[in-house]
């Protein structure tokens, strides 16, 4: 399957969100990046067939998907970035419901719907209201309902947000599973989510693709440029201006600050090894939200 | 092949060579793919076919398909709708046929009610963030709304022909015709205000604004009762051309209020922060 983004562009009135994007995704997971206001959600919402394109066409293996409807929403499995669930729903009503929508038979269903509440951790949860459910619960739930259909393309806007650490992992080594023979796009503000399973990641700035490549590659490219400078505290402010910093470590009256630069530092520098966080720093001079 | 063209294309091929190639190739058995790969094989060409399966669903179809997700929506709404509406709509019966005692306008008041109340339903999703999941699916956006569209309307039609009946058996002298013609008007016209109105406001908002519109009409006519004889007792002509408007007009905004679901024209409501 071959899901191509042929020139799309989206504007809410005067406003550009996404601004004349380009690529092409095989199976494999694909980690979509950038700050708020990058244009992450309105990217996957095209992806998803819920918002059309100003211009330009998204196709799959060669055909658009304006032309191909629901068969094209057939094979999609989404999480948006917030789910509004009916509170007075339980979690398996709301499953059987996102199962009928999916014009999924009901046997088959019934079936998957099982295993998947089982796979989220739910199966004991399953008739309780999700209005008595937890944030991570909701999420959760979210997840299992876009793997009802075994979809061929997963789009998960921020499906790690309000899962602790353990679930996070969890999630991480599912997508990692099930990624096989489809394409899963993530997006996340959390660079460890896709730091180890991501087959490439897009860099999105201002509603353009800026980068579309293998971690090791853009890896790669920072070796050198990352740098633990030990400095005074109170010349931190100084280190700022001068550099991106990143993450800063203070021990007394000393301060060790990780910074991007092309050349070494002055003072006392060593070189670090790139890490995915770093490009964060590198293109939106911006530090990443950390995995709590 | 023939052994002279053989000869001729291999003169260097002797005879046992020949045969020794001959049972070579019998025995040869070509290397057979994966299981792995002949399972890749088999889902890209199963996803190409539903790629290209462009079967357009026949009329018939189409409806079967709506009232499967008619029904589908029908388990999604709130218990809550259904015993709430008909609960005000037999309370505000007994109401006014007390007080008032004219069930021609019991009828006129209570008509749009249900609906007007329903539409807390038909905008839930919207309202709450579910209508961008229940886009994604195969029955879309707009699909979901007609279909609660349909439920509402279907429950409102309901309530009021059996009110209508009712009346006409135990009221000498009041037809079915002028019964059905006292609640079809207000109900039309009244829903596509309604319709108007949900495309702008909130789903609470809206019900809330046409409940009052509505509530405000009725106490004016209470206090003005040789209006309401008027628009009681309308020609059937007039009530018939009056009602064939009232539904085209809730058509129409009905069908605009699907556009505005639909990913083609829409999706701004995405954005609209409702």
């Amino acid at each position: 399957m071959k899901l191509v983004i042929d020139h799309v562009s989206r504007s809410y009135k005067r406003h550009l969100a996404i601004d004349d994007v380009s690529c092409e995704l095989t199976p494999g997971i694909y980690g979509l990046i950038g700050p708020n206001g990058a244009g992450k959600t309105t990217l996957m919402r095209m992806l998803a067939d819920v918002l059309r394109p100003s211009s330009g066409q998204i196709t799959v293996n060669g055909t658009s998907t304006a032309v191909l409807g629901e068969r094209y929403r057939d094979l999609l499995g989404y999480l948006p970035q917030e789910v509004g669930f009916y509170s007075y729903f339980t979690g398996e009503r709301f499953m059987r419901y996102i199962a009928s929508l999916k014009g999924l038979p009901g046997r088959e269903s019934e079936a998957r719907i099982t295993a998947l509440l089982r796979l989220v951790q739910l199966e004991d949860q399953r008739h309780r209201k999700i209005g008595h459910y937890s944030g991570g619960m909701k999420r959760r739930l979210g997840i299992a309902q876009a793997l009802l259909n075994d979809p061929k393309l997963l789009i998960l806007d921020e499906p790690t947000a309000g899962l602790d650490p353990k679930e996070r992992i969890r999630l991480r080594n599912l997508l990692s599973d099930i990624s096989g023979e489809r394409i899963v796009i993530l997006s996340t503000h959390i660079i460890t989510d896709i730091e180890f399973i991501a087959k490439e990641v897009l860099i999105l700035k201002d509603g353009r693709l800026v980068r579309q490549d293998p971690p090791e590659q853009i890896l790669h490219e920072l070796e050198g440029k990352v740098w633990s400078v030990q400095i005074p505290a109170h010349r931190l402010h100084e280190l700022e201006k001068q550099y991106m910093v990143g993450n800063i470590q203070r021990r007394g009256d000393e301060a060790l600050a990780r910074i991007i630069a092309d050349r070494r530092p002055e003072g006392e520098a060593t070189a670090l090894e790139p890490r995915l966080e770093d490009i964060y720093l590198y293109y939106f001079g911006d530090q990443p939200e950390r995995d709590e | 092949m023939t052994r002279k063209t053989l000869n001729d294309d291999l003169p260097d091929v002797s005879e046992e060579e020949l045969k020794r190639l001959e049972k070579l190739l019998n025995n040869w058995q070509p290397p057979y793919p994966a299981s792995s790969d002949v399972d890749r094989t088999i889902a890209a060409a199963r996803l190409e076919l539903q790629l290209q399966n462009d079967t357009k669903p026949a009329p018939g179809l189409w409806i079967a398909r709506l009232l499967r997700l008619t029904a589908t929506e029908l388990s999604g709404f709130n218990t809550w709708y259904w015993v709430m509406s008909l609960f005000l709509y037999i309370l505000g019966l007994a109401v006014l046929l007390q007080f008032q005692g004219e069930p021609r306008f019991a009828l006129f008041a209570l008509a749009p009610v249900p609906f007007l109340v329903g539409l807390s339903e038909v905008l839930r999703s919207r309202d709450t963030g579910m209508l961008e999941l229940e886009m994604s699916c195969r029955y879309n956006g707009a699909s979901v709304m007609l279909a609660k569209l349909c439920i509402t309307a279907g429950y409102t039609i309901l309530l009021n022909a059996c009110a209508a009946t009712w009346f006409a058996s135990s009221y000498a002298g009041l037809g079915l015709g002028t019964l059905m013609q006292a609640w079809l008007l207000p109900f039309t016209l009244m829903t596509a205000l309604a319709l108007a109105v949900v495309m702008r406001l909130r789903g609470s908002n809206a019900v809330v604004l046409t409940l009052s519109i509505w509530g405000s009409c009725c106490v004016l006519l209470l206090f003005n009762p040789g209006i309401i004889e008027q628009l009681t007792s309308l020609p059937y002509s007039t009530g018939l051309l009056a009602a064939t408007l009232g539904t085209g007009l809730a058509l129409f905004l009905g069908y605009r209020l699907l556009q505005q679901t639909n990913t083609g024209k829409g999706g701004d409501w995405l954005e609209a922060g409702y």
